[in-house]
């Protein structure tokens, strides 16, 4: 079943995002992993949820800890990580207003 | 205190695996493309069906023949030629997922064959069950080479039903490369 339809049920992943890093192929990796080119076109496009066995697979091949690819939660985005917002500074205080009549 | 753990250097990419070879040459002859985009598979479906439908009618009319000859005639077989083009048509689109066997096949395409021979069981028992509704509902009772005209559409509706299910739910496939 598509986790597109079931959104509660969607696994979140960094697979696009570390594929273009490295600059491999989606051929590349499922080489590698002995599997379908297209099933890494359908994990990066969130149309299927890898199992556990794959999902591992695939940490291994980026030598990453699992939840650095995959996660219940969407990620956040690269670029807030690595470039975080200043925070906003605090509002002015009210000027004070004197009144020399 | 600095961490020493090495830096984590990603592996080359592997050679293909034998089971990964297998299934690059089994399943992306890109001759038949054309047949991928859901819409295309789509066609393919209510051609395929169309077609049988026409086979079906043929094997009707041209039953007396059949009987007489033994053989059909050219024009008895062309409807079966179309049908078959059609087959292949959804085999090639749907990569094949229905016919490769297990090793062939990775752990999604293996969940969409299952998903689709489940969803063909509950077809086939609607399929079965109205046609033999039909069969006792009609006012004339087939027989001899009729029964043909019934069975053998039947029979490749059936074995097409789970290709057709893949064919006709599954969504685009993605990209080339993005």
């Amino acid at each position: 079943m598509s986790p597109r339809r079931h959104g509660d049920e969607r696994i979140h992943n960094r697979l696009a995002v570390l594929r273009a890093e490295r600059g491999l192929s989606r051929q590349d990796i499922a080489a590698a992993l002995g599997i379908h080119y297209q099933t890494i076109g359908y994990l990066e496009r969130g149309d299927y949820n890898p199992s556990l066995q794959l999902a591992l697979k695939l940490a291994a091949f980026f030598a990453l800890p699992v939840e650095a690819i995959f996660s219940l939660t969407p990620f956040a985005l690269l670029s807030e990580q690595v470039y975080p917002r200043p925070a906003a500074p605090p509002p002015a205080p009210p000027m004070e207003v004197t009144d020399h009549a | 205190m600095p961490d020493r753990r090495p830096t984590p250097t990603p592996p080359p990419p592997a050679q293909p695996s034998r089971q990964a070879s297998q299934l690059l040459r089994s399943s992306n002859d890109p001759r038949w493309n054309w047949t991928r985009a859901r819409t295309t598979r789509r066609l393919l479906v209510v051609g395929f069906l169309a077609s049988l439908g026409v086979y079906a009618a043929s094997l009707s009319v041209f039953a007396d023949e059949l009987a007489a000859t033994g053989y059909p005639s050219t024009i008895g077989v062309l409807p079966l030629a179309v049908v078959w083009f059609f087959a292949v048509g959804l085999w090639q689109a749907t990569r094949g997922v229905l016919v490769l066997r297990d090793r062939n096949l990775d752990e999604r395409q293996r969940q969409v064959r299952d998903r689709a021979f489940r969803r063909a069981y509950w077809l086939t028992l609607a399929i079965v069950a109205v046609i033999a509704l039909a069969v006792q509902a009609a006012p004339i009772t087939p027989h001899g080479d009729q029964w043909d005209a019934i069975t053998l559409p039947t029979f490749l509706l059936v074995l097409l039903l789970p290709t057709m299910t893949v064919a006709w739910t599954e969504p685009d496939e993605p990209a080339a490369e993005s």
